[in-house]
C-alpha cells in the first residue's frame, strides 16, 4: 500500500531535466562521457502519469526535498546514496556510476574476465591480445572475406606481426567491399532510402567520400560540396553550384541532359545506357550547405510538408550526436520551450518533456523547403513567416547543446566540435568492428578511442587503426 | 522400417562437431589448433577486389596430412582440469586443461563474408551456389532470400536500416541451406568432371564415382584435411578428423556413397561455429 501510494504520488516527478543534472553532477562518469544518461536511469514510459521507478530512481524520490527545486535538490541526493547499493548487484552506485553501469538495474554490472588458468594453450595467446587472431577478424570485418591458409602463414612466420595487421586493414579500407558496401551499410540509418528515386544516391557518395581516404569526419555535417562517382569506385568532389540541367528537362534517355549520369549503383541499373533513375540534383548554394544536413533527399524525406522540420532536426540528432529523442535520449530541456509555433499542442506536459528539447533545435532547419512548390531543399528565408512558424524579425532562438545557433552551418559547427559527436563516430565503427555496444568494463578504452579523433584529424582510417588495437577487439 | 542414411547420421556429427568447435573457438577461435605452418594449398582466401594484396600462386596439396608439424602435443587428448566454468558457454568442468577465453565474445560472420568464404571455399560463382529457386532465379540466395538471417539488410527495397543485431533461429536455417546448396554443387561439378575424366577443383584426393567406401579408403584424410584448409586456413586436428572420418563408416550395414560423403564432410565442416563466427 505504502509503496503504491509513493508511486501514486510521485507520477508527475519524472523530470526532462534530470539526466543533464545528473551528469553535471558526474561529468566523469562513464554513463555521461560523450553522451547523456537516458531517463531510463530512474524510471521507464515518457509519460508522466505511468512512470515506473526502478530502485535507484525510487532511492532519490524518498529523498526529495519537495520544497526545494529538483535541478538543486538532486545532487546533494545523488552524494548521499553514492555508498548504498540500490539495485542489489553487489556494487555499489558510486561504483556503478564511475565505471558506466546502471545502478538501477542488477543486470547492469561489469564483467572482467577472469585470468585464465591451466595450462598455456597451444594456440592462442589467451587473457592478451592475439595478433593472428585479431588479423582473422580484420579480414572479415574490413576486408569481407576470411585470411586465406597462405595468408595465415605468412603472418605466423613475420617478425612484425602487429605491422602486418596494420597493412591488412589498410588494404581491407582501400577494398571496393569496405568503400562501397560497408560504408554504405553504415549510412543507412542516417540516409534512410526507399524507392524513390535515387536522390539519395548523393547522400552516400558524400558519406563514403568523407568517410575514406583520412578525410575528415567533420565534413559529414559542414561540407559545402557534393560528390559524384561517374565511373564505378572513382568519387570526386564537386565544389560551387550544381547546374539544374541548363533548363533543358532531364530525360534520362538522352544523355547529357540530367545534371550528372552518375554511375549507376543500385536501383534499377542502367537502361538506353543511362541510369533508370535520375539522381535529381542539390539545389542549394555553397554558402548555405552543411555537408549531410543539406542534401535534397534529407529535406526531402524528412521535412516532406511539414512546417517546422521537427523530424528532419531529430533524424540529424540521432544521426550525428547519438541522440534518439523518441528513446528519451539528449534531452536538455531549454526553459520556455516549446512555444508550440504552429499550434500543435506540443506543449502539453506529456509532449513537452521532449519538444522542450526539440523544437529549438528544430527552428533553423525551417528555413530549407520540404516537398513544396520551388523544390525540396531549396533555402528561403522567409519560409517560416510564410508558414505563419513566426513573424518576421521575431525568430525564436534555435539552440543546439546549450548553444545558441542561427543557421545550419552553425548547427553543423557546434555539433561537430562536440564530444557526442566524436563519439557517435567511434561508435559507429565500434559497433561494425566489434559487434555490439561498448560494454561497461570496455568504456575506459572506448573512451579513449573517440577522444583521439582530434589527434588523427577526425580520420576515419586512423580511427579503425586504433580500434583494432582495443582489447575489446583482439583479446581474448 | 525407413531406411538409415547418411543424412540421418549427420545431426549426431554436426552436435559433436559443433560441441567441440563451439568450445574451441569460443576459447580462442581454434582453441587446441596451432596457426598452422605452411603447407602449400590452393589459396582459398583471395578477396574478389584484390585487397589482400595476395597474388596467389596456385599451388596445389601434395597428398595427406602431416599430423600436428608443430610438435606440440594434441590437446584435444588432454583430459579436462577446469573446476570453475571457464566462460558462459563452457558447463563446469568440462573445459578443457589449457586456458581458455574468458572473454567468449564472438563475432558473427554476416552475410557478404559468409558468401565470399563459401564461394571462395568451393570454388564457385554466386549464380552457381544459389540455384535452389530454380534455374529462372539464379544467385539471389544471399542478396534476397536468405539476405535478412543471415544478417543482411536492404534498405531500399525492404526499408530495412539496420541489419538484425545477433543470430535467428532463421539463421541456423539459412546457413544449413546455403551451405549444403554450395557444397552439393560443388560434389556434383567436381563428379562430372571426374567422370570426363578431369581433376576435380576441390575433391580430387578421392574418388566421387565410387560407390562404396569406408573409413579406411584412400583419399579420405586427405580430402577432409583439404576442407579443413578451405574453410578454416588450418589443418584438422586428430580429434577432428576422428570425428568427420566416420562420416565414410557403413551406416546399417549399408556402404556409404562418395558422394554423400563428400557433401556430408563438407556440410560439416562449413558449419562448425568456427566457421561461422570470428
Amino acid at each position: 500500500m505504502c509503496a503504491a501510494s509513493l508511486l501514486l504520488s510521485v507520477s508527475g516527478h519524472a523530470k526532462p531535466t534530470a539526466p543533464k543534472a545528473f551528469c553535471d553532477t558526474y561529468p566523469d562518469s562513464g554513463l555521461c562521457a560523450g553522451t547523456l544518461v537516458t531517463c531510463s536511469l530512474c524510471h521507464t514510459s515518457t509519460s508522466p502519469t505511468s512512470v515506473q521507478w526502478n530502485a535507484f530512481g525510487q532511492a532519490i524520490l524518498t529523498r526529495r526535498n519537495w520544497e526545494t527545486p529538483f535541478e538543486q535538490d538532486v545532487a546533494g541526493i545523488l552524494y548521499s546514496i553514492e555508498q548504498q547499493d540500490t539495485d542489489g548487484d553487489e556494487l555499489d552506485n558510486i561504483s556503478e556510476i564511475l565505471l558506466g553501469s546502471q545502478p538501477g538495474d542488477p543486470l547492469s554490472i561489469p564483467h572482467y574476465p577472469n585470468p585464465p588458468h591451466g595450462d598455456p594453450n597451444p594456440g592462442y595467446n589467451v587473457g592478451g591480445y592475439d595478433v593472428l587472431f585479431a588479423y582473422r577478424r580484420v579480414s572479415i570485418v574490413y576486408c569481407g572475406q576470411s585470411p586465406s591458409l597462405k595468408e595465415m602463414n605468412a603472418i605466423q612466420n613475420s617478425t612484425d606481426p602487429k605491422s602486418r595487421l596494420h597493412d591488412k586493414l589498410a588494404a581491407c579500407l582501400q577494398s571496393a567491399y569496405w568503400r562501397d558496401v560497408v560504408l554504405d551499410r553504415l549510412a543507412d540509418p542516417a540516409v534512410k532510402p526507399i524507392n524513390f528515386g535515387t536522390s539519395w544516391e548523393w547522400d552516400y557518395r558524400l558519406f563514403r567520400f568523407i568517410m575514406s581516404g583520412n578525410r575528415d569526419m567533420r565534413e559529414l555535417v559542414y561540407a559545402d560540396y557534393h560528390v559524384r562517382e561517374e565511373e564505378e569506385g572513382v568519387l570526386t568532389k564537386v565544389e560551387g553550384s550544381i547546374p539544374p540541367h541548363n533548363g533543358i528537362p532531364c530525360n534520362i534517355n538522352v544523355p547529357g541532359t540530367c545534371a550528372f549520369d552518375e554511375f549507376c549503383r543500385t536501383v534499377g541499373g542502367k537502361q538506353n545506357g543511362n541510369c533508370a533513375y535520375t539522381a535529381g540534383r542539390q539545389p542549394l548554394a555553397p554558402e548555405h550547405r552543411a555537408g549531410m544536413l543539406t542534401t535534397q533527399w534529407f529535406h526531402f524525406f524528412n521535412t516532406m510538408f511539414s512546417a517546422l522540420p521537427r523530424q528532419t532536426a531529430a533524424q540529424a540528432y540521432r544521426s550525428w550526436l547519438d541522440f534518439d529523442i523518441a528513446r528519451q535520449e539528449g534531452l536538455m530541456p531549454v526553459s520556455n520551450e516549446p512555444l508550440d509555433v504552429d499550434g500543435k499542442g506540443v506543449d502539453q506536459a506529456e509532449c513537452a518533456q521532449c519538444h522542450s528539447t526539440l523544437d529549438p533545435l528544430s527552428y533553423v532547419f525551417a528555413s530549407y523547403n520540404g516537398i513544396e512548390a520551388g523544390g525540396a531543399s531549396v533555402y528561403d528565408p522567409s519560409r517560416p513567416i510564410r508558414k505563419g512558424l513566426w513573424e518576421e524579425g521575431n525568430a525564436p532562438q534555435s539552440l543546439l547543446l546549450g548553444q545558441p545557433v542561427e543557421t545550419l552551418q552553425d548547427w553543423g559547427a557546434v555539433a561537430m566540435a562536440s564530444d557526442p559527436f566524436k563519439r557517435k563516430l567511434a561508435l559507429l565503427f565500434y559497433q561494425h568492428a566489434i559487434g555490439h555496444d561498448p560494454r561497461p568494463e570496455d568504456l575506459v578504452e572506448f573512451t579513449a578511442l573517440w577522444q583521439s579523433l582530434p589527434n588523427d584529424g577526425f580520420s576515419a582510417n586512423a580511427l579503425n587503426h586504433r580500434l583494432i588495437d582495443l582489447n575489446a577487439f583482439g583479446a581474448l | 522400417m525407413k531406411r538409415r542414411t547418411l543424412i540421418d547420421r549427420l545431426p549426431w556429427a554436426l552436435v559433436v562437431a559443433l560441441a567441440i568447435a563451439t568450445a574451441l573457438t569460443l576459447n580462442g577461435c581454434t582453441g587446441c589448433q596451432t596457426h598452422t605452418p605452411a603447407i602449400d594449398v590452393t589459396d582459398t582466401g583471395d578477396t574478389q577486389d584484390g585487397a589482400d594484396g595476395d597474388t596467389d600462386d596456385g599451388d596445389t596439396p601434395d597428398g595427406a596430412p602431416d599430423g600436428t608439424p608443430d610438435g606440440r602435443p594434441d590437446s584435444d587428448d588432454l583430459p579436462p582440469i577446469d573446476v570453475d566454468p571457464p566462460n558462459v558457454c563452457i558447463p563446469a568442468g568440462e573445459g578443457p586443461s589449457f586456458q581458455v577465453s574468458a572473454r567468449a565474445d564472438l563475432r558473427w560472420k554476416r552475410v557478404h563474408a559468409l558468401k565470399n568464404d563459401l564461394l571462395t571455399a568451393m570454388e564457385l560463382t554466386e549464380a552457381e551456389a544459389c540455384e535452389e529457386l530454380g534455374l529462372a532465379l539464379p544467385g539471389i540466395c544471399f542478396n534476397i532470400v536468405h539476405q535478412v538471417p543471415l544478417g543482411g539488410n536492404d534498405p531500399v527495397a525492404a526499408a530495412m536500416y539496420r541489419p538484425i543485431m545477433e543470430p535467428t533461429i532463421t539463421t541456423a536455417l539459412a546457413i544449413d541451406r546455403v551451405t549444403t546448396a554450395a557444397c552439393g554443387k560443388r560434389v556434383d561439378e567436381d563428379t562430372l568432371a571426374q567422370q570426363a575424366g578431369e581433376l576435380g577443383n576441390v575433391f580430387h584426393h578421392m574418388d566421387l564415382t565410387a560407390e562404396a567406401i569406408e573409413v579406411g579408403t584412400p583419399g579420405l584424410q586427405a580430402q577432409i584435411d583439404e576442407l579443413y584448409r578451405r574453410f578454416l586456413a588450418r589443418s584438422p586436428t586428430d580429434a577432428e578428423m576422428q570425428i568427420v572420418l566416420p562420416l565414410a563408416a557403413p551406416l546399417d550395414g549399408t556402404p556409404v556413397s562418395a558422394r554423400d560423403f563428400a557433401k556430408a564432410a563438407c556440410f560439416t565442416i562449413a558449419t562448425t561455429t568456427e566457421f561461422a563466427f570470428h
